[in-house]
């Protein structure tokens, strides 16, 4: 409460972004209401087990897998689950690699063996209740469809035996560990490329989206990487004391440093921050892909949930460029700014303007000094370039209406190829026309236009009848009455 | 095929100069002509002017070439008389001269200023009108001369073909202009002022680049159309300072570490798919503003191919304008301090104020309306065209094209 008083006192606008959110933001859907149990299963013990999972182990993400359409909000939910289950075990460091590696490989069989659960996660683990009743899930994935079921089954199959093999690898002291980018990029590929690549495949399989999303794998697993580029980054404090090492050792040596954590060490802090651009570098080569593949979503709930973390990311990575904090705490995009974007962006200009912003924002940080100063300026230019294409800014969007910029060179070309098109066009239907002379009444020569002289004097005509016969009606019903008084 | 033998008119200058060069280490027949020699190579030199209608007439009949390059034009900043003579004028010469004498291609060094008249270039495509008024007699003479060429296209058997080449603000080694200019502001210890918010792009081209945009028109002028049914595949951006590692995907990813088990056939294939870096076909969305959204249009049919066309060649990185400067500055040695913005408004004020002074002093202003103008507007052109119909992709990057640029300033600094 009292941090709330001082937001107010201190960030007036954010404070009433924040109570705008609570008061006018509600849910798109209840799951619970009972004509929605049809598809949200939740009048099955075993659906409100998982329900009951999901906000136990994800406070940011189920708000938005809940108001999915349909049937995707369950089967995103059990995908959710299945996955989070096969977190837990990987990153469980109380069980053996003898136990862990052949459980991590061969948990898409488990998932389909109805009343397997597991009770081997250390007492400490926090998500330790998912894995003990774990049978709930099962139950309910066995009850997806098929084309779900497979698409599930595949990602942990390939998620699974990818952690399995870093596990591994982590146990031996002659393992490299992430060197180069493209080790970095396969790192994430595992944990969140492939996490993309079963959402478009889901997305595909529940029929909400065009069956071609699920084909296209580089986009989405663009969509992966862009968000756990950034929370690799974000987390590098936390990340460095636990001794867990993901960012490339090839940007650190770059910069001249033996090791990860030397980043943090406060007379390092100029060297530390052309590290950070680097990764922020990094990050941005897959903005252009989040960009085309939002442009690609039809459904709107379905944007909402796979957009708003993407701009939740370049705004993350807009905090983090240039900001030495980086290398001491944990650094967050405010609240406020996050409840901002959740609550305006509903479709892809939105997104791109959102982007060009923040992109803007790290060039106004962008030094010269900095050794990937030229990278940097193309690939932030790379996403003006983009919305300069496919949302040219010739279209101004005021309250609803489009206008057009008439000085914008653009117009300019447009307006007079748009002319050359349609002179040729009437041009060629005036050609196709005369010859036959098929119809008079298109003859742009004829001065009387017959047509509608004729539908005027028809209109008149059956006018004329339908009362001459009513009158006829009334003048006998008349005589009629009259016949009655003689 | 018979292979071509090229004459490069205006040979001497900053590009025609690199053009001759190339053709040569590619052990092509090559001729040069220009005013004067100011290059000591292998290259064979004939000095003529382009005013001269029967000097051009005798020098092309003796050397036939096959393919003429024609890059004269006269530097930024002479009178209105010599851009019409040389630009306009000299251009009709040349291009009668060529056709007379059996020359099969022409190849028109153009400019991007051809379309600019002081407004916004925001992703412009060739579709866009020579404005009605052009900013001045510089880009208004390429224009007329760019016309003069295009129109001069004759697509039938054994005629004469021809293209235009519009470069945006080429620099490389040799250039003198753009590096001169900016080295000046360091020198002047001006480099903390900015004008403008810089947010605005602009297209810079590498010379190597313009090169080889020239000699792939030339290889490509008699190819048949390119077919409008590719125009639906994305081809994303170009790469050549980024150098974009691919995505790994499930198809297509590196093996990763696997200490307790043997690689699979199916990874050795997908790993190997993944480092020969072909990359996914992806979907594109256009805007009805798009010049491709319907190649099959006649209006667009017929700029599918090279001969009669123009195309924006840059080096499809562009930047923020005063990043250019900056990358410049500090490739010398100067880490240009956190700037004082000046707005462009004020700038426009100020401006005048300077112009009004250097009109009373009788100096020249170095601080003019029109730099105010340019510093503040978007300049970027749309190279889809050129990468479609030419196959033109930028070879050398804006950073290394930087970094080249200052190696050969720093070398002749040693030399003088």
């Amino acid at each position: 409460m009292s941090d709330l008083l001082k937001l107010a006192l201190t960030h007036p606008l954010e404070f009433r972004t924040l109570c705008r959110y609570k008061i006018w933001y509600e849910p798109k859907r209840d799951i619970t209401h009972p004509e929605e149990h049809d598809t949200t299963g939740f009048d099955r013990q075993s659906m409100r087990t998982c329900w009951d999972f999901l906000d136990a182990t994800s406070r940011s993400f189920a708000p938005v897998i809940k108001e999915l359409d349909s049937v995707l909000a369950r089967v995103i939910c059990i995908f959710y689950l299945v996955l989070r289950a096969l977190d837990t075990i990987e990153d469980d460091m109380t069980i053996p690699l003898s136990i862990k590696e052949p459980l991590l490989r061969s948990f898409h069989q488990k998932i389909r063996e109805p009343g397997w659960n597991f009770a081997g996660s250390g007492p400490e683990e926090k998500d330790r209740n998912l894995l003990v009743k774990f049978h709930s899930v099962i139950d309910e994935f066995m009850l997806l469809d098929n084309d779900c079921k497979s698409v599930i089954s595949d990602i942990t199959m390939k998620m699974g035996n990818g952690m399995a093999d870093y596990c591994a690898a982590a146990e031996n002291p002659q393992h490299p560990g992430v060197e180069t980018i493209q080790d970095f990029d396969l790192y994430c590929h595992f944990v969140a490329g492939l996490v993309g690549e079963g959402l478009s495949g889901l997305f595909a399989a529940t029929k909400l989206e065009k069956p071609f999303i699920a084909d296209q794998l580089e986009l989405s697993n663009s969509m992966g990487l862009f968000l756990q580029k950034t929370n690799i980054l974000r987390d590098y404090r936390e990340d460095v004391d636990l001794g867990r090492e993901f960012w490339p050792m090839s940007l650190v040596k770059q910069h001249g440093f033996n090791s990860r954590a030397e980043l943090k060490e406060p007379a390092n802090q100029q060297r530390a921050l052309w590290v950070i651009s680097s990764m922020v570098l990094d990050a941005l080569r897959h903005a252009p892909d989040v960009l085309d593949y939002l442009t690609l979503i039809k459904n709107q709930s379905i944007f909402n949930f796979a957009a708003i973390p993407q701009v939740h990311a370049i705004a993350t990575l807009e905090t983090c460029f240039m900001n030495p904090d980086l290398l001491h705490k944990n650094v967050k995009i405010r609240k406020a700014a996050a409840v901002e974007i959740l609550m305006t962006v509903r479709n892809p200009r939105d997104v791109a303007e959102q982007f060009v912003a923040f992109s803007r924002k790290m060039h106004a940080k962008l030094s010269p000094a900095d050794p990937n100063f030229i990278k940097l300026s193309i690939a932030m230019s790379r996403v003006e370039q983009w919305a300069e294409r496919r949302f040219p800014s010739l279209l101004d969007f005021e309250q609803g209406q489009v206008h057009f910029k008439k000085w914008d060179k653009r117009y300019i070309t447009f307006a007079e190829f748009d002319k050359r098109v349609t002179d040729r066009e009437t041009e060629e239907k005036r050609a196709h026309l005369i010859p036959g002379r098929t119809s008079f009444d298109d003859d742009p020569n004829e001065k009387i236009p017959w047509r509608f002289v004729f539908l005027i004097m028809g209109c008149c005509l059956t006018l004329f009848l339908v009362v001459a016969v009513f009158v006829w009606f009334f003048v006998l019903w008349l005589s009629n009455i009259g016949k009655r008084f003689e | 095929m018979i292979k071509d033998s090229y004459l490069v008119v205006g040979g001497s200058g900053f590009l025609g100069n690199h053009i001759a060069e190339t053709l040569h280490k590619r052990g092509d027949t090559v001729f040069v002509t220009d005013l004067v020699q100011r290059h000591s190579n292998a290259i064979e030199f004939h000095s003529a002017d382009l005013t001269d209608k029967d000097a051009l007439h005798a020098l092309i009949a003796k050397l036939k070439p096959s393919c003429v390059i024609h890059t004269a034009s006269p530097i930024h900043g002479l009178s209105q008389d010599i851009y019409q003579a040389v630009n306009v004028d000299g251009t009709a010469n040349l291009l009668e001269a060529s056709r007379t004498n059996n020359v099969r291609k022409f190849i028109f060094t153009s400019s991007a200023g051809t379309v600019y008249d002081g407004g916004d270039l925001i992703d412009v495509d060739e579709r866009c009108p020579y404005p009605t008024k052009a900013m001045d007699a510089y880009n208004q003479t390429k224009a007329d001369a760019e016309k003069l060429v295009l129109n001069a296209n004759n697509d039938d058997e054994g005629a004469m073909r021809t293209c235009a080449i519009r470069p945006a603000g080429i620099f490389g080694p040799g250039d003198r202009q753009v590096l001169a200019g900016l080295i000046k502001v360091v020198e002047n210890n001006q480099t903390k002022y900015q004008i403008g918010n810089n947010e605005n792009l602009f297209d810079w081209t590498y010379v190597h680049n313009v090169v080889h945009a020239h000699l792939l028109a030339a290889e490509k002028l008699f190819n048949a159309p390119v077919d409008p049914s590719i125009f639906t595949e994305n081809i994303g951006f170009v790469d050549p300072t980024q150098n974009d590692i691919k995505v790994p995907t499930s198809r297509s990813r590196n093996v990763g570490p696997h200490p307790t088990r043997d690689v699979t056939g199916d990874e050795k294939q997908s790993a190997l798919m993944y480092n020969k870096g072909v990359k996914e076909s992806k979907p594109l969305v256009r805007t009805k503003f798009d010049q491709f959204i319907d190649p099959s249009k006649p209006e667009i049919a017929s700029a599918l191919k090279v001969s009669g066309n123009a195309f924006f060649i840059t080096n499809g990185e562009p930047i923020y304008f005063w990043d250019f400067p900056r990358a410049v500055w500090k490739g010398i040695g100067h880490i240009p301090p956190q700037p004082t913005v000046f707005s462009s408004s004020l700038g426009y004020f100020l401006g005048a104020a300077a112009e009004v002074f250097a009109w009373f002093s009788g100096r020249e202003a170095g601080f003019t309306r029109y730099r105010v103008n340019y510093a503040s507007s978007y300049r970027f052109f749309n190279i889809e065209k050129a990468r479609r119909v030419l196959g033109y992709e930028p070879v050398v990057g804006l950073e290394e094209g930087i970094q080249n640029t200052l190696d050969w300033y720093k070398s002749t600094q040693i030399k003088s």
